[in-house]
């Protein structure tokens, strides 16, 4: 029994981890229309931004407070020299391609720029230690991840619901060319949306490489649970983001423990196509009116 | 049904097929970057049937074929055993040779892709190579042996080590390291013998070995007087190791042993760190991760717990060797990666120094096959092979860390003694 309590709990803490992964895919697609299979790989290119920032003698915090910078100027330029251009003629399914094109593209850029010697230990921006609940730490920097993921939900949850920003976003998401004709600036908003996607992204790469260590396929296991957290919670649920995020990172633990860990990565796919069939919509997933 | 309910429906059914339209979209790019990332961990094996016999030093010139993965996954860190190669053929041949021959090499990068392996290794076959060697990595070698048993072409000291290599063993097939699973069964006994007997659970990386590592680690715990309480299987790339660990912590192990790609044997030891759980004396592991990468990121709290083996020195203890000299004039820094290449390729020139008459493939396997206890490197131990054993290294260094750098602890022979 304190195993199986101890297992939940980690399951939790990673899950969390997927969850916030999840939640920068979900508000992509919320903001742009576009599920981005590269958010990973941002989040791990700017990790080791920071990490050479840190390397090069700057303490971790500015190092971070930098790359927030850096990442802000990554964001816009992922948007503006690979999605934007030419993006009209082929639809959604051509700028699909180019995330997966990018995605590939950072890990082999990753390989050439900071390949030698990795994974390299990610210094914790988090403290050390924590209370220990049964067999389990529980760390620090997984409780401050809680409150940190709290905040930025429910600061993005009052942007779409209170802010002519997040009316702008959602209608965008919804049909841009419409959005256009009523004067919405729907280049500046993806700028925007792309921005504090790479902010997003940092946040993950950095939550992410102290606990798995930096390297360039750090994101490649991570991706997969988070596509599948977003289609489980509800792919324009923010919130529901983190609570799919969950239920993976709770069901992956449990089934490696009890059943083996060849079945962690087939039980999170057995849950989302679960959900595709039983709640297409996902847990917490609004319907989208579409006229036809 | 209700007015209200029949004037619903049709928009009902156009919101659940724009519900469905945009939950396909996901599911649809959730299968593309499960393809994507498939494709980035796997790669096609192309075969081919090659003719010919074997080869012969023409002229004035030894030729010799590297095919060898200088980009791709682990591009990094087999550049520079190939860079450690290439500079201690240069200074033989700047020194003279081998019996007069300058060494021509055919260094080709494969991107640890087995397709381009064997295309590589179509081309060595063509311009009539004496021999391959230089590989490192176990994804290319089984496509590249058929070819070259095909067409009687010595395949030297691959830098890995699998057991479908060497069953069925091809007569043109040598490799210098023993297995993972060899090298954690002559250490068991070792370690029991300096640092006291134990309980023991073993981690796996999944691999077509990991059974037969399974079974050699456990009947020699049970052989040494240890106790085996069980083994963990993790899929290579696993995200999450605390249900392993927390496993583990329940079973209060003396000694942890690691069969892992070196990548998650650190990340195994991150996470044991983070849930406050080392064995009570040791982790063992073999040569797998007594490499400079996998110790960088280990704490250095944790570093003394090591013990792991290795087939050629450590950078520490090989001050005062030709080997350094080269690589540092070469500007090639001494890393255990490094010590490998430059080992490596000496020992190839060692083989071919003492291949008597015409230098020809036949005569290369026949010179390697009748070495017994040949100092034919500085940086590895005493080698002898057979005509059925191909495994030239039979004594491991043991090593310990501290403070990010190997120290040799220990010498062991792999008879267990």
């Amino acid at each position: 029994m304190g195993l199986a309590i101890s297992v939940i709990v980690s399951g939790i803490a990673f899950g969390l981890l997927i969850g916030i992964l999840a939640f920068t895919l979900v508000f992509l697609y919320k903001t742009t229309g576009v599920a981005n299979f590269a958010i990973g790989n941002i989040g791990m290119f700017e990790a080791f931004m920071v990490y050479e920032l840190y390397e090069s003698g700057l303490g971790i915090w500015p190092a971070a407070l930098i790359g927030v910078v850096l990442s802000v100027v990554f964001g816009a330029l992922v948007y503006l020299v690979v999605l934007r251009p030419f993006s009209g003629g082929g639809g959604q399914a051509n700028v699909l391609v180019r995330t997966v094109g990018l995605y590939l593209l950072l890990a082999a850029m990753a390989d050439v720029f900071f390949g030698q010697n990795q994974p390299y230990r990610f210094p914790q921006l988090l403290p050390h230690g924590g209370p220990d609940a049964g067999s389990v730490v529980i760390g620090w920097s997984n409780l401050i991840t809680v409150g940190v993921v709290l905040v930025i939900c429910a600061a993005f949850a009052a942007m779409f619901r209170y802010t002519s920003l997040g009316l702008n976003f959602l209608a965008v998401a919804q049909r841009a060319s419409v959005a256009r004709l009523l004067g919405v600036r729907v280049q500046r908003l993806s700028i925007i949306a792309y921005m504090i996607a790479g902010i997003l992204a940092l946040l993950v790469g950095v939550l992410v490489a102290p606990q798995q260590l930096l390297f360039s396929q750090m994101m490649d296991p991570m991706l997969l649970y988070a596509f599948a957290a977003a289609v489980i919670g509800g792919l324009t649920s923010l919130g529901g983001s983190l609570v799919g995020g969950i239920i993976i990172g709770v069901a992956v633990d449990v089934v490696s423990t009890y059943v083996g860990g060849d079945l962690a990565l087939a039980s999170a796919l057995g849950l989302l196509l679960l959900t595709l069939a039983v709640r297409p919509n996902g847990l917490f997933g609004t319907a989208q009116v579409v006229r036809l | 049904m209700s007015a209200d309910k029949a004037a619903s429906s049709p928009s009902r059914w156009r919101h659940r097929l724009a519900r469905r339209r945009i939950t396909a979209s996901f599911a649809v790019g959730a299968v593309a970057a499960a393809l994507a990332l498939g494709a980035c961990s796997s790669s096609s094996a192309g075969g081919a049937g090659a003719s010919g016999g074997g080869n012969s030093a023409s002229g004035g010139t030894i030729s010799l074929g590297i095919s060898v993965p200088l980009s791709g996954a682990v591009g990094s860190s087999c550049t520079p055993m190939n860079q450690a190669m290439l500079a201690w053929f240069n200074h033989v041949n700047d020194t003279g040779g081998v019996n007069g021959k300058k060494i021509k090499v055919d260094n080709r990068d494969d991107g640890y892709t087995a397709a381009r392996a064997v295309t590589n290794t179509r081309a060595f076959i063509a311009e009539k190579v004496l021999a391959v060697t230089g590989q490192c990595g176990s994804l290319q070698p089984p496509a590249q042996v058929p070819l070259l048993t095909a067409a009687k072409v010595p395949f030297l000291f691959v830098f890995g080590a699998s057991n479908s290599m060497l069953h069925p063993l091809s007569p043109e097939y040598f490799n210098l390291m023993p297995t993972y699973g060899d090298q954690l069964a002559a250490e068991i006994p070792y370690v029991f013998q300096h640092y006291g007997k134990g309980s023991v659970v073993l981690m796996n990386t999944v691999t077509p070995d990991s059974p037969t590592t399974t079974t050699q680690v456990q009947t020699a715990v049970k052989s040494a007087g240890g106790t085996f309480l069980g083994q963990y299987n993790a899929p290579p790339g696993t995200a999450d190791f605390s249900p392993y660990v927390l496993q583990m912590k329940q079973q209060h192990p003396d000694y942890v042993i690691i069969d892992q790609i070196p990548q998650d044997a650190a990340r195994l030891i991150q996470e044991m760190t983070s849930q406050d759980f080392m064995p009570a004396k040791n982790i063992i592991g073999s040569n797998a991760v007594s490499q400079a990468t996998f110790l960088s990121s280990v704490s250095t709290a944790v570093q003394p717990k090591l013990l792991l083996t290795s087939d050629v020195l450590a950078p520490a203890s090989a001050g005062g060797t030709q080997c350094e000299s080269v690589l540092k004039a070469a500007s090639i820094a001494v890393t255990g990666v490094t010590l490998r290449g430059c080992g490596t390729a000496q020992v190839v020139v060692k083989a071919l120094q003492d291949t008597k008459g015409t230098l020809t493939s036949q005569a290369l396997v026949n010179t390697i096959q009748g070495w017994t206890n040949v100092q034919a490197s500085e940086v590895y131990p005493p080698l002898t092979f057979t005509s059925t054993n191909h495994v030239g290294v039979t004594q491991l260094y043991v090593f310990s860390a501290k403070n990010n750098a190997f120290t040799q602890v220990g010498k062991l022979s792999l008879s267990g003694s």
